[in-house]
């Protein structure tokens, strides 16, 4: 009897070990693959998540299988994922078994810095140097992957993205309602069109990273780009006043009607579906929804205007949350051949003519390096865009520049838990509780 | 003739194999996560294993979430004996019947079983939509608007409406075990009892209950150890939201260690499921054993 029972209470722990049975202290560190010594074929395993049907990552893959066709002695094996959720197990899976794709995708940024001081990652600064004629067309983007105690840089970034506001011309014209400056002409704004019967901007709150863009934005705003250095360096806490007005303003919004009905229950797929679709007049994306915009139904109705700002703060109108997005990162494990190889890749897939090819396909979208676009092939979206970014600073998202992994988990949470009923109060009391606890 | 010795040896020889399969895939990660659960890892193959004693398990102890997830497992193991058992012991007390149509019900009821749970959690976080969704939208068109909440995205709600669809979706299982239970009884012990003069309630209760003793010992310890376990519909329908309300142990298990690099506390905390589950187990079979 007793074994039976030993059996199906081993049984619970399966998952358990499933989940979390899988490190070990380095034994497996050589990495799989089928790298010929002789010099005949290098196989080399990429993990990014450009896996959807989505412009941007299919005219990646066109690039992959261009340089594959290119590079006959080189198997390009993909396995990426779209999902964000799958991708960071599937590479946190791979760090941990010490078998980590020779090049991967990555949003670096504090919690990157471990990775970077463990060798997870290369130092490309040597490449970067030596090749100047790529790397020199990169803007000054490579923040995300420089740490203060570790040297170099570790991703060549691939996205770049700005966050600001797309709306529907003809809602707005509809409703009344002029393109808003400041955030007391964007409430305005919002009442009217809530007046007529559309939502003025729906959040997919299940998503929890939507509630957390809505208040990183705010933040910058609200408090500028100095914040983010203060939220790293600890001299300000998640439930200062400031931190309190904006999520104050936010679950203001909510009960309002501005976000939608029932946001926590709604992801980011509604919430497109809903500007798709015309129910809601506005939609807060980044860069990266340009080319989705251009092949929605509304394409021929879809503007855009930079987030408002706070009319008594003007001077952080030009902070914008954005920056690098993904990027992309040899693993500190590949040698020889496959390190050539994956350098090899890297440089092809991130030259100015590949960004170039990136934006002809999505027939727009803005990208990390300067690049000539040609205004026949680039939607007016991407014009707009580009023209409305040209003197801003880019911040992150704040929760990033937290030394602590843990608390973009935490402020996201604390915000959905709000949405979900807790006062701003005890939301941002959470967060700062959080940081407190982890550090004693 | 051959020795009892050389009997053993071929029966050990044939049993190797599986045995070899059983320690490498459940023994040795298991005994691994124990061990690991008394060292801080940050999941970095060649990073230090630092040992740490029992820190991973008391920092699991003050972990507020973590209360809040046995508190939600509790409701999933009250909902599997307050609802579950009894709606699984009707319908395998109704399929085990000579009724016509009872090959299709006994389908109908074990397809949810059969269905994929991300498939079958994503169908009803669709069905319980707050705009526009099924049950919302049926509950307003009967009249009864003002049960229309939030399902999945009120705090207060969403720790019941996962365990009522994990009863959805294992009732028909359960009901396979109860039908079999019900079918092993005797005919005759029936027949006597109606020669008696017992009714079919009288049957039901002093006949049937008593002897499915061991099978609702068997749905006792698997009610434990599966709302211990329990993860995938909670993941895939709220992912433990919202603001972690509906988290269970195995999803806090899943964040420290996939998300937050602390695979230490992640195996504490898959360590701890492991214990209570034994220990559930071990105390269900001593109070429902059949030789006392």
């Amino acid at each position: 009897m007793f074994r039976k029972i030993g059996l199906s209470g081993l049984s619970v722990v399966v998952l358990a070990s499933v989940l979390s049975g899988c490190g070990d202290s380095g034994k497996n560190a050589e990495s799989a693959g089928t790298a010929d010594a002789g010099g005949e074929k290098v196989k080399i395993r990429i993990l990014t998540r450009l896996a959807s049907d989505q412009p941007n990552a299919t005219a990646f893959r066109d690039k992959v299988k261009e340089f594959q066709q290119l590079n006959p002695n080189i198997v390009v094996e993909d396995l990426s994922v779209e999902d964000e959720g799958t991708f960071n197990t599937k590479f946190k899976t791979a760090v941990a078994s010490g078998d980590v794709p020779e090049v991967f995708a990555n949003y670096g940024g504090a919690a990157f810095a471990e990775y970077a001081k463990q060798g997870v990652a290369m130092d490309l600064s040597e490449i970067l140097d030596s090749d100047k004629e790529w790397s020199g067309s990169y803007l000054d983007v490579f923040e995300n992957w420089k740490f203060p105690d570790v040297p170099g840089t570790y991703a060549v970034p691939y996205e770049f993205y700005a966050i600001g506001i797309f709306y529907n011309k003809d809602l707005f014209a509809k409703a009344n309602v002029e393109v808003p400056a400041t955030i007391e002409e964007f409430e305005a704004a919002a009442q009217k069109l809530k007046d007529a019967g559309i939502v003025p901007m729906a959040l997919g709150e299940k998503d929890t990273w939507r509630g957390g863009h809505l208040y990183s934005v705010l933040v910058d705003k609200k408090m500028g780009g100095q914040i983010a250095d203060d939220i790293r360096n600890r001299t300000a806490k998640y439930n200062d006043q400031p931190f309190i007005d904006v999520l104050t303003q936010m679950k203001s919004w909510q009960q309002k009607g501005f976000l939608g009905d029932n946001i926590v229950s709604i992801d980011v797929n509604a919430e497109k579906n809903m500007f798709h679709t015309e129910k809601t007049a506005m939609h807060m994306d980044g860069s990266w929804y340009i080319g989705e915009a251009g092949q929605s139904p509304i394409s021929d109705k879809v503007g855009f205007f930079p987030f408002p700002y706070y009319g008594d703060k003007p001077e952080n109108k030009d902070v914008w949350m954005g920056g690098a997005g993904g990027a992309f990162s040899i693993s500190g494990k590949a040698e020889g051949a496959k390190k050539e190889a994956a350098i090899q890749l890297l440089k092809f897939v991130t030259s100015p003519e590949s960004f170039q090819y990136y934006q002809q396909v999505q027939k727009g979208g803005v990208f990390p390096v300067k690049i000539e676009s040609d205004p026949a092939k680039v939607d007016p979206l991407t014009i707009s865009y580009s023209e409305a970014f040209k003197d801003a600073t880019f911040k992150a998202e704040l929760y990033s520049y937290d030394p602590l992994p843990q608390m973009m988990d935490t402020v996201r949470n604390g915000i959905q838990g709000m949405f979900a009923g807790l006062a701003p109060e005890k939301a941002a009391k959470s967060m700062q509780d959080q940081v407190d606890k982890l550090l004693k | 003739m051959i020795s009892n010795r050389s009997k053993y040896a071929t029966a050990a020889l044939f049993l190797l194999p599986a045995f070899a399969v059983y320690t490498v895939l459940l023994i040795y990660p298991v005994l691994q996560s124990v061990f690991m659960s008394f060292y801080e890892w940050n999941g970095i193959a060649g990073s230090k294993m630092v040992f740490s004693g029992l820190d991973n398990y008391k920092t699991m102890f003050q972990m507020p979430e973590f209360w809040t997830s046995l508190a939600n497992v509790l409701k999933f193991i009250l909902i599997g004996f307050a609802l579950q058992m009894p709606l699984s012991f009707f319908l395998g007390y109704l399929i085990s019947r000579k009724m016509k149509g009872n090959r299709f019900f006994k389908t109908a009821f074990f397809m949810p079983v059969v269905l994929p749970m991300t498939a079958v959690a994503l169908m009803w976080t669709f069905i319980l939509f707050p705009n526009g969704g099924l049950f919302n939208t049926l509950l307003t068109e009967i009249g009864l608007g003002n049960l229309v909440r939030n399902w999945l995205g009120d705090t207060t709600i969403v720790t019941y409406t996962t365990p009522i669809i994990n009863m959805w979706v294992y009732a028909g299982l359960n009901m396979i075990i109860f039908s079999a239970g019900i079918v092993g009884i005797p005919e005759q012990l029936y027949q006597a009892a109606a020669i008696d003069g017992a009714t079919g309630w009288r049957k039901l209760r002093y006949i049937t209950i008593p002897l499915l003793k061991d099978t609702f010992k068997i749905y006792a310890v698997t009610c434990f150890t599966g709302s211990l376990r329990v993860f995938d519909i909670i993941f895939v329908m709220t992912s433990g939201g919202p603001n972690g309300a509906s988290d269970v142990p195995a999803t806090l298990l899943y964040y420290q260690g996939f998300k937050y690099m602390n695979f230490g506390l992640a195996n504490s905390i898959g360590t701890f499921i492991l214990v209570a589950g034994l220990f559930l187990s071990i105390v269900t079979n001593r109070y429902l054993n059949n030789d006392k």
